[in-house]
């Protein structure tokens, strides 16, 4: 007797209410968005590189931060030097903090409202970021840490890999298990026409996690301001996501001390 | 309609919609929180809550890869964090010398379903996923959140206790 036919016969009577069972969940789950949007907090698991965080939190110009209603005038937590190789567990403002971090060696600006949440196994951060150079609304850069099976199976390749939404998509082997894929999307349907979403992923299969880290020419909380271009570059992006201490469970200690100076935006 | 639950979903089979995703993986969904669960009640509430996760981010799940493994993910997440909230209430169900075996009286012979629920909640999904899904240890060890290592050695552990009941069990697919 096999365990896997065995499984299958021990259940094969088994059958759902299917109509039912839609009704059901789609309406426990418009109440459970429901919470999400009095909460106004930073969601929890993304799926795919597209995730709106907070999109509905805050109309411009609420909290007069600056002209664009949008705090973007921080520094980046201040850390001196590379990561020591020594490790902390991960929280939900480090990772914001080692975002940020990590876009202040890339780029050169100010920062405002983090968001970090680590929980269901992943880590998640974005914060908004206005570059010294061009103009326009500060940009959102979002980091998400996944288990690597949300990549989907292996290889890791463009060829139908949301082909309806995605642009000039990439990939490059980085070594036997590691692939990164770049790949652009514009036109958010929820952020405007002329957005832009510059995207880069890491799926690294030996350490079993999957970093997508992206940059947006916008955020949330504008409505229809749009930079020329996403304030961070494909290049920069790449910087970011590869870099080896990535984790959803540790991450550089000196982040996540960091992390303990940082206040996060609850929008 | 098609199964979409253990193959690929590309762009050209991904669910037109949330209901069409139900009427697609929900039967499969729900056997495998009988057997994660050992209760038909208790399985049925899970999948609506899988389900309803599901779609509280439908957006964002009708474009991932496999909308329904991710959803499957959600269940097993869900099934695993309500046990260990519960854990400090729990009874073994059956004990070790005294459960009945499949050789023993007829009128004592566990089901296979009951015979899971006599194992740890990890044990169990590690089984379901491994040789219900037939999914890689790898990718079990990603949704149950354990390391490969130990990925195998419960799912040793669990088809020996597994045999205690049924002698003639093999994991082989």
């Amino acid at each position: 007797m096999k365990l896997p036919d065995s499984l299958d016969d021990a259940v094969s009577d088994v059958t759902a209410d299917l109509p039912a069972l839609a009704v059901a969940s789609r309406n426990q789950g418009l109440s459970i968005r429901r919470r999400r949007r009095a909460l106004a907090a930073v969601g929890a698991v993304a799926a795919s590189t597209v995730l709106a965080i907070g999109a509905y939190a805050l109309v411009p110009g609420l909290d007069g931060d600056d002209d664009r209603g949008v705090a973007s005038n921080l520094a980046a937590p201040d850390i001196s030097g590379p990561p020591s190789g020594a490790t902390a567990p991960i929280t939900s403002h480090g990772v914001a903090a080692a975002l940020a971090a990590s876009v202040d060696e890339v780029a050169d600006g100010t920062f405002g409202r983090f968001q970090g949440d680590v929980s269901e196994g992943e880590g998640l951060a974005a914060l908004l970021f206005r570059p010294d150079t061009g103009s326009g609304p500060a940009g959102q850069v979002f980091v998400n840490l996944q288990p690597v099976s949300m990549a989907g199976a292996a290889p890791y390749t463009c060829v139908g890999y949301l082909t309806e939404y995605i642009s000039d998509c990439s990939t490059r082997q980085l070594d036997d298990d590691t692939t990164l894929r770049t790949y652009r999307e514009d036109g958010d349907t929820e952020i405007g026409a002329e957005s832009q979403r510059v995207v880069a992923e890491v799926i690294d299969r030996a350490r079993r996690l999957r970093v997508i880290v992206y940059a947006m020419n916008t955020n949330p909380w504008v409505n229809g301001e749009f930079r020329d271009q996403a304030v961070l570059t494909t290049e920069q992006l790449t910087e970011i996501a590869t870099q080896p201490w990535w984790s959803r469970t540790r991450l550089p200690v000196e982040y996540v001390e960091a992390g303990e100076r940082l206040d996060l935006y609850e929008g | 309609m098609t199964d979409l639950l253990d193959e690929p979903v590309t762009a050209v089979r991904r669910p037109e919609s949330f209901e069409e995703f139900v009427v697609a993986t929900g039967d499969r969904m729900l056997r495998t929180a009988v057997l994660l669960t050992g209760d038909r009640h208790a399985a049925e509430d899970l999948v609506q809550s899988a389900y309803a996760q599901a779609f509280s981010r439908w957006r964002l799940v009708s474009r991932a890869d496999n909308p329904a493994a991710y959803t499957r993910m959600i269940l097993t997440r869900l099934f695993l964090s309500d046990r260990r909230r519960k854990r400090v209430r729990e009874l073994p169900l059956l004990a070790g010398a005294d459960a009945p075996t499949a050789s023993g009286d007829p009128s004592l012979r566990l089901s296979l379903v009951d015979a899971l629920g006599t194992l740890p909640p990890l044990d169990r999904a590690v089984l379901v996923l491994r040789y219900f899904h037939d999914l890689p240890v790898a990718e079990v060890a990603d949704q149950t959140g354990l390391s490969e290592s130990a990925c195998r050695t419960r799912a040793s552990r669990a088809l020996a206790r597994l045999r205690t009941h049924f002698p003639d069990l093999a994991d082989e697919a």
